[in-house]
């Protein structure tokens, strides 16, 4: 039983239900630490920091920025270094007769180097590359009897950055005007000697300065929350908590909420071939090099009890990089070699036949490779409030569709791998993503993320037919603006 | 905002409407100042209180069944936030079961005229313990039972802790008192 006592019925009475007017201190505290603030700069305006950063993103990659050759997009050079004829073929073309005086015709002209014309279309002919990989590359090389034709690609340099025909168009140039290659006289007819170049490709801008853009998440800190105790210990005279102060409450952000979000993100990029050919996988593994990717995107998420939260998304990145091969191969070298009977001056007969060689062929190719990801992330998150921070982690796996937009890969031919072009070649395959998740909770609905993301392909979802399919593997940050449409607490 | 029933106000807040959120604040925060200052050392520590316990109804507010007084589901949760922050390093005076008698035996006297500003540093004034218990007991009218089980203590201390501080407060009331009559003596004549 409850006992009365005049000194509580007279506290209880005074003290009972009385009120006094809290500062205002008190409630903008309660706003800072709970992670947001009324209407205010930051909530109309916080999204400002993520349009400006995929702006500049957008910017420093259209304006070529990251560090790589200006070599225009579709531009695939392709340079005869050698051409070692080994042996004759037998001649196959008929005779026909010459209206003008020819140059003598001489045994030597079987010889003839493998930089003329006839000799570069006809290299085509002898090309065995897979079908799957060739794509139509053997329609934009297909033999012919024009020589013209031929040498206008030849005119184009290798390594220009004068924009190419087409995109993707493989065109087959020298690095310089060769004598023999401008000449068709059979006596100036040579053997160049096969200079076997090591397959060194040289160290490209894309290899050498790839180093990722890591963006600096900026903090407001004047949004930091202020302790009152933290102030009030530094006022003499007035205690401060003690050490076993338990922890203040937090807030843990709105639960059973939808939020959406802007991504943004910069990777570094290498892709990781797989295949049965060891040899083509090999010379796969060796064109790749790290090379910066970006992506954008949108990521609808679902927040949960105890900081759990599931996303799904659609995101677009795009990336490229110097492809670089020395090909060498065996292949057939036809030329065209015409004989002339004379007789005091006078043609009595002449025909042309069309010799065939078979020898080491080592041409390097240079190309830039563009690639455009889809990705359908589905993510599951977990993360702890601090106030307004957060820090988490985030587990997902995400169908891609990996698309080559210009550029080129290899195939196996006779002898070795070939570049090829490999314009519009598709993979669809199954990824996953491990990544930290850093956020900051700019007002009650806009958050801001930082995500450092590990990302790997596992394994095709598309039929590879056996053909080598590359898995790409990513390492870099995203950020995320993501703005919460119904928060609860 | 036009004057929203408490329910509503729940379930605006509870919807991530901050209006509402700051039209519960505006209207529960002066009683629960007060409950803070009683419970505070100081002013300091009352607003320290006062801000820790609006964030944990905010974060708690999903919880809340709508049945009973949104008022006293709040005074609870800022009384909890009050001892939690009192007993960060409080020292409990145990004391004899004879001392509690004897606290019994003291005669309360008048109160007298007394502010409510002055009464409220009268309690300020006592130890954190005794403030605790004094204000579970007095004012917010908590059995022994409760105040043993709120504050992880035997009934026995609580009981002393009462004791000790009505014997507290019954004197800083009578010092109050003769400080009036003192100061009101001169002026008499």
């Amino acid at each position: 039983m409850k006992e009365h006592h005049p000194i509580d019925e007279l506290f209880a009475h005074a003290l009972g239900d009385a009120v006094a007017a809290p500062p205002a201190r008190v409630w903008r505290g309660i706003v800072r630490r709970r992670g947001y603030r009324r209407p205010g700069a930051l909530r109309r305006w916080g999204w400002l920091p993520l349009l400006l950063l995929m702006g500049g993103t957008a910017g420093w990659w259209l304006a070529g920025g990251n560090g790589q050759q200006a070599l225009h997009p579709a531009q695939m050079a392709r340079t005869t270094e050698t051409g070692g004829i080994v042996e004759p073929a037998a001649a196959t073309s008929t005779s026909k007769e010459a209206a003008t005086m020819p140059q003598a015709a001489t045994p030597a002209a079987a010889e003839r180097p493998a930089t003329t014309d006839t000799t570069a279309v006809a290299e085509s002919r002898s090309f065995a590359a897979d079908p799957r990989l060739r794509g139509d590359l053997g329609e934009k090389t297909a033999p012919t009897s024009h020589p013209g034709a031929a040498q206008e690609k030849r005119d184009i340099p290798a390594m220009h950055p004068a924009p190419g025909p087409k995109g993707g168009q493989v065109v087959i140039s020298p690095v310089a005007p060769a004598p023999a290659a401008a000449s068709t006289r059979s006596d100036e007819a040579h053997l160049q000697p096969g200079r076997a170049e090591p397959e060194n490709r040289p160290e490209t801008a894309a290899g050498s300065a790839f180093a990722p853009v890591v963006p600096v998440l900026l903090a407001d800190p004047g949004a930091a929350p202020v302790r009152l105790a933290v102030l009030r210990a530094s006022i003499p005279g007035v205690a401060a908590p003690g050490p076993n102060t338990p922890p203040d409450p937090v807030h843990r952000g709105p639960r059973r909420a939808i939020w959406v979000a802007a991504t943004s993100g910069l990777f570094t990029e290498k892709r990781r071939w797989k295949g049965t050919n060891d040899t083509w996988i090999r010379a796969l593994e060796g064109t790749e090099v790290p090379h910066p990717a970006t992506t954008m995107g949108v990521l609808v998420g679902l927040e949960g009890h105890r900081g759990w939260n599931v996303a799904v998304g659609l995101e677009y990145g795009v990336s490229r990089y110097d492809f670089h091969h020395l090909d060498r191969y065996m292949g057939q070298r036809d030329s065209l070699v015409q004989y002339v009977v004379t007789f005091n001056s006078q043609v009595v007969s002449s025909h042309t036949e069309t010799v065939g060689t078979y020898g080491e062929v080592q041409q390097r190719v240079a190309a830039e490779n563009r690639f455009s990801t889809w990705r359908v992330p589905v993510e599951l998150g977990w993360h702890k409030g601090f106030g307004r921070f957060h820090a988490g982690m985030r587990a997902g796996l995400a169908a891609e569709v990996n698309r080559i937009r210009s550029g080129a890969t290899l195939a196996m031919a006779d002898g070795g791998a070939r570049s090829v072009d490999a314009t519009d070649h598709t993979t669809v395959l199954l990824g996953g993503t491990l990544a930290a998740d850093l956020g900051y909770a700019i007002t009650e609905q806009w958050g801001l993320w930082a995500t450092p993301t590990i990302g790997s392909g596992l394994f095709p979802l598309s039929s590879t037919n056996d053909a080598p399919y590359a898995l790409p593997r990513r390492f870099g940050l995203r950020l995320r603006l993501a703005y919460t449409l119904k928060p609860s607490h | 905002m036009p004057e929203l029933d408490e329910y509503e106000l729940v379930r605006g807040c509870l919807s991530g409407s901050g209006r509402a959120e700051e039209a519960l604040y505006a209207r529960y925060a002066p009683r629960m100042f007060f409950v803070c200052l009683r419970y505070a050392r100081d002013r300091a520590g009352a607003e320290d209180m006062l801000q820790d316990g609006f964030i944990r109804v905010f974060d708690k507010l999903g919880t809340f069944r709508m049945e009973g007084s949104l008022e006293g589901w709040i005074r609870r949760i800022m009384i909890t936030t009050c001892i939690n922050h009192l007993r960060k390093g409080w020292v409990y005076h145990e004391v004899s079961v004879a001392e509690e008698a004897n606290d019994h035996a003291v005669a309360p006297q008048a109160p007298g005229d007394l502010g409510r500003d002055e009464l409220l540093r009268l309690v300020q004034a006592l130890p954190d313990g005794y403030r605790a218990v004094f204000n579970l007991y007095a004012i917010e009218g908590y059995g022994h039972a409760e105040i043993a089980a709120q504050l992880g203590c035997n009934e026995g201390t609580s009981r002393s802790q009462l004791a000790k501080a009505r014997r507290a407060l019954q004197r800083g009331v009578e010092q109050l008192n003769s400080t009036k009559r003192h100061e009101g003596a001169p002026s008499d004549r």
